[in-house]
């Protein structure tokens, strides 16, 4: 008797697995999708994990707002969390199993230097005081910090951040 | 290329060689210990690009690279893997390698007069490079006048403030 009551909480468990181990078998069929697609489509996940911060987003949010598959989404989550960019915990939520995205890293903020010449110059590693390159004559160091303080000033948020002179 | 949302690793990787580096980056990320051919293939690029990609980003500490015996071939190939933890340093390094350079800058550009022809292709002269050339620019005989350096000092002092307080963070 005990057993026969066991079975159906089991049976139940188990029926809202059965679909979604038919959407992984069928990621394994061929992607319609480009690579720049799908990479696209992968910074634009992980901007949307990282913008709820710490709480995370559910994976059937982020394919919703994203007007994509669940299959996609999954997919998408799986390839950031393969990357060790986000964090995915099983959750059930509305009496369905999803998945809750937290990120793992946030992306490290250069655009301070992203232009700036000398991660670029082969003259790099002469370059120095001493040396036939130095930044004292470096025909790139000037224009290109003129030209990020006068887009920094064009900037009403950095504006104050520009000295008057 | 979009890269604001993208791993730190494959935007230093863009950062230092532009698109082909961001699909070498790219491919490592996807599929960690891959060889040089893996990834061109991978990536659709040639295989000379690539090698040249992996070298560069192996020349920074980026990468590590595992050699081991290729089973069908029997030749040794590399085996290649992103350090994404060196990739934080290498910013912060670099942030420290650019703020170091534009210091000395300033330093020069406050310490010096500059004295300049007009002609876009002749160099800046200094006061002192100035007299002796009697204020004749020696490439184009044109006369040199004094240089108004006000703006390029204020956009230095300004960058110079920016990464002092990014590297204080």
């Amino acid at each position: 008797m005990t057993k026969a009551k066991a079975k159906p909480p089991k049976a139940a468990k188990k029926q809202p697995r059965q679909p979604r181990q038919k959407k992984e078998s069928e990621g394994s069929q061929p992607v319609e999708r480009t690579e720049e697609e799908l990479v696209d489509l992968t910074s634009r996940v992980y901007k949307l994990v990282v913008e709820r911060g710490r709480d995370g987003v559910l994976q059937s949010e982020i394919w919703k707002e994203l007007g994509l598959t669940s299959r996609d989404g999954s997919r998408l989550a799986i390839r950031l969390e393969r990357r060790g960019l986000i964090g995915r915990v099983k959750v059930l939520e509305d009496g369905r199993w999803t998945y809750k995205l937290t990120p793992l890293r946030f992306p490290t903020d250069m655009t301070s230097i992203e232009k700036a010449p000398c991660i670029v110059c082969q003259y790099e590693p002469k370059c120095s005081i001493e040396g036939e390159v130095s930044p004292y004559v470096c025909p790139w160091i000037g224009p290109w910090v003129v030209q990020e303080a006068m887009a920094a000033g064009s900037r009403p948020d950095e504006a104050e951040a520009v000295p008057a002179r | 290329m979009k890269i604001e949302y993208e791993d730190t690793f494959v935007k230093v990787a863009g950062l230092i060689g532009g698109p082909d580096y961001i699909r070498v980056a790219r491919a490592l990320l996807n599929n960690e210990n891959a060889t040089d051919e893996e990834i061109a293939s991978a990536t659709g690029l040639k295989i000379k690009t690539v090698r040249k990609a992996l070298y560069d980003l192996f020349g920074r500490s980026l990468i590590t690279g595992v050699r081991v015996r290729d089973p069908k071939r029997g030749w040794f190939v590399y085996r290649w893997k992103a350090q994404r933890d060196q990739t934080d340093g290498f910013i912060q390094t670099q942030r420290r390698k650019v703020l170091n350079r534009l210091k000395q800058r300033l330093e020069y550009e406050e310490m010096h007069e500059f004295y300049h022809c007009g002609t876009p292709t002749c160099l800046t002269r200094t006061f002192e490079d100035a007299m002796e050339n009697f204020f004749k620019c020696p490439t184009c005989a044109k006369p040199l006048n004094r240089m108004d350096n006000a703006e390029l000092k204020d956009a230095l002092r300004w960058k110079i403030n920016q990464l002092d307080e990014e590297l204080a963070k």
